[in-house]
């Protein structure tokens, strides 16, 4: 058996060896600290994303809006008469991988780095590039972590903190009337340990509600019985569902065929339909999510942003998050060409003093000590024999829209 | 607690699935190969490509698929390296599985994708107070079936003898004019029909597909045959069920607080049994020590 350890330890480091390698070397070079006006050429923006792995599905949407949105600026002449320029490079879904390709991408002259739409894979590329003064903006990160106090002045998320998604859905809960809801909790990443307790908060702190039983779901697990068991035997009417694909839609296939329908509460996670032919006809699933991508959003900028997505890529836009990359570039152009230059330090004042504005995505500001966006409108989504439309619009815990 | 014992006879027979595809190659050439995972993730795929057919057809291209990348994985990588260090050998399962991932990854993307097979199978009923999934069912009673099937082709048949005589000494078998290719090539075939019979329960209970979705099957069968005793394929399916029991067990029992911890104390209960059996639950003294 010795053997067979020495065998598996060299196996694995070997892998990692392997790994490291594909990310490419690390170089200083490529640091914008310089507080110079903006160079000659193209400003060239660092893609810290997954394009493989299981974190692809949710970076594809947020990468190729910023494409659109690049195309977009280019078009009107670029920012300040410089073309941004995309580099690409992949993380495969490796938390231990971002460092590496932050690095490579600022090595190939990244000015701004956009980063993987989650906190725990998009922190390693967001700390290369803030350690080089260089800032760094996740398109879809919720976490409430992805902010000043743990990742500097210099990181900035467009996504809206899990909490305020999830305060949304536990009023949405309560106003359709379930009083008693179960949560199903995935402690693998902060976005959904984030996103149960503040359905928890939110639910519980309503007349006559209560939480009356969670338990833990793990990505890994290919049975759900022992949970669903303890769910049927709670009573709950209601369950919240904290987790991600495709653990989620595990967990989800086996709920339903296990004869339990109660209605289940999500998050945004969980937008799009990509994962909805291993549930068939399911019923009775709500999320939050940026926009409706069906054509049915309340908003027509929205519509025409996911038709337009559909004509350049051939193909519709997997979730909503496409949104927020684009309006990523959309706020990093707003601010170089106010700072007039890509210096770390200055752009984020810039970003930091631009106020609240409108993107694709919905309102967006910043301030010195908040870099993720605290308050935006959540449109619910419904599904419905497999049909995924809009059935409200919540915002700051308060319906403001129906449908 | 009968509830718990059911879920873990079934998760345990996936288990055992899984654990016997990779059993079976490191007891006849000391093979510890990475890349089962990724014939199990083949056949996901395969389930994909060949969803719009009747699903018996479909199960059968599945595993035919499946046994056949087995067989070109024996054939291409595995028998130029055959008789050479354990280190090569398993460096290149390495290299197959990266490079198969990477295959998959540029034909399919990296997309997760979904799919609904024996979506018929998803109810469940009611036997003796408990509830079993009949998916859970199909899984106990085919997994009984192959053992049952497997345990007599390797002692009724000419070629499971020859494979037998081949796990207990394969340069003294050779010598006795067992034929080392027909042999190694077989238990490819067989660990490929495992693989593919694992994948397609695999993805009637997930209903989900990714490009990396065989490390984890092929991390439980290693841990499943290390557990019951290298070097007997039996001890092998009585590791994975004694894995999915402990797994059952902790999902069940702990407390909120720990249960993120769930594996790391699976994992703490496996060095404790080792700790009191270093050849596994029913290993040979002899054999392989832990």
């Amino acid at each position: 058996m010795r053997r067979t350890v020495l065998h598996l330890t060299a196996g694995i480091l070997g892998l990692s060896v392997a790994a490291a390698g594909c990310g490419g070397g690390a170089d200083d070079s490529g640091t914008s600290s310089a507080k110079a006006k903006l160079p000659d050429g193209a400003i060239v923006i660092g893609m810290a994303v997954a394009r493989s792995g299981f974190a692809a599905a949710y970076d594809l949407g947020p990468a190729r809006g910023a494409e659109l949105a690049v195309a977009d600026i280019n078009a009107r002449g670029g920012v300040k008469g410089h073309r941004l320029e995309l580099k690409y490079g992949d993380t495969k879904s490796d938390r231990a991988l971002g460092t590496t390709v932050g690095l490579d991408l600022l090595s190939q002259g990244a000015k701004v780095m956009f980063v993987t739409c989650d906190f725990d894979l998009g922190s390693p590329a967001t700390i290369a590039a803030t350690s080089k003064k260089v800032v760094a903006v996740s398109p879809c990160a919720g976490s409430s972590q992805f902010d000043v106090p743990t990742l500097g002045p210099l990181a900035y998320s467009m996504g809206t903190k899990s909490a305020a998604g999830a305060t949304n859905m536990a009023q949405f809960a309560y106003d359709k009337g379930y009083k008693k809801a179960y949560l199903w909790r995935d402690p693998s990443i902060t976005h959904t340990k984030e996103t149960c307790a503040a359905f928890e908060s939110t639910f519980g702190a309503q007349p006559q509600a209560k939480v009356v039983g969670s338990d833990t779901i793990q990505q890994k697990d290919t049975s759900f019985a022992g949970q669903i068991a303890r769910l049927r035997a709670s009573g709950a009417d209601v369950l919240e569902l904290c987790s991600y694909n495709p653990g989620a839609g595990t967990a989800l296939r086996q709920l339903r065929a296990a004869g339990v329908d109660i209605p289940v509460m999500s998050n945004i996670a969980m937008d799009g339909n990509y994962w909805l032919k291993g549930v068939p006809n399911l019923k009775n699933f709500y999320y939050d999510a940026f926009g409706s991508l069906y054509g049915d959003d309340p908003r027509k900028d929205v519509n025409d942003f996911f038709a337009r997505y559909k004509a350049k890529f051939g193909e519709p836009s997997v979730t909503s998050y496409s949104l927020t990359g684009y309006a990523t570039i959309q706020m990093l152009a707003k601010a170089i060409e106010t700072a007039d230059t890509t210096s770390g330090p200055a752009l984020a004042k810039a970003i930091d003093t631009l106020g609240t504005y409108e993107t694709i995505a919905g309102p967006t500001g910043y301030k010195t000590m908040q870099h993720i966006v605290t308050e935006r409108p959540s449109v619910i989504m419904s599904v419905e024999g497999g049909r995924i439309s809009p059935a409200a619009t919540y915002a700051g815990g308060r319906k403001t829209k129906e449908g | 607690m009968a509830q718990n014992l059911v879920n873990a006879l079934s998760l345990g027979s996936l288990y055992a699935l899984i654990a016997l595809g990779v059993a079976l190659l490191f007891s006849i050439m000391g093979l510890i190969n990475f890349a089962h995972g990724e014939l199990i993730m083949i056949g996901g795929y395969a389930l994909l490509w060949f969803s719009s057919l009747p699903f018996a057809v479909t199960a059968v291209l599945v595993v035919a698929v499946v046994i056949g990348f087995g067989l070109a994985m024996e054939r291409l990588a595995f028998r130029s390296v055959r008789g050479a260090s354990g280190e090569t050998l398993l460096m290149t399962s390495f290299a197959l599985s990266l490079f198969i991932q990477g295959g998959v990854l540029l034909f399919e993307g990296a997309d997760p994708k979904s799919t609904d097979v024996l979506g018929n199978l998803g109810a469940s009923v009611k036997v003796a107070g408990l509830s079993v999934g009949k998916l859970d069912f199909a899984i106990i009673g085919v997994t009984a079936v192959l053992l049952a099937g497997l345990a007599w082709f390797l002692r009724a048949t000419s070629l499971g003898v020859q494979m037998r005589a081949a796990a207990e000494d394969f340069t003294m078998a050779r010598a006795l004019g067992v034929r080392a290719n027909l042999v190694v090539a077989s238990a490819f075939g067989v660990s490929g029909a495992f693989a593919g019979i694992a994948a397609i329960f695999l993805v009637a209970s997930t209903g989900s597909l990714t490009p990396s979705m065989g490390l984890r099957p092929v991390l439980v069968g290693f841990v499943a045959i290390v557990l019951g005793g290298l070097g007997r394929l039996w001890a092998a399916a009585l590791g994975a069920y004694v894995l999915a029991l402990l797994t059952v067990m902790l999902q069940a029992y702990l407390p909120g607080g720990v249960a993120p911890y769930q594996d790391a104390l699976v994992y703490l209960g496996i060095v404790v049994i080792l700790m009191f059996r270093p050849h596994g639950i029913a290993g040979r003294p002899g054999a392989v020590r832990v």
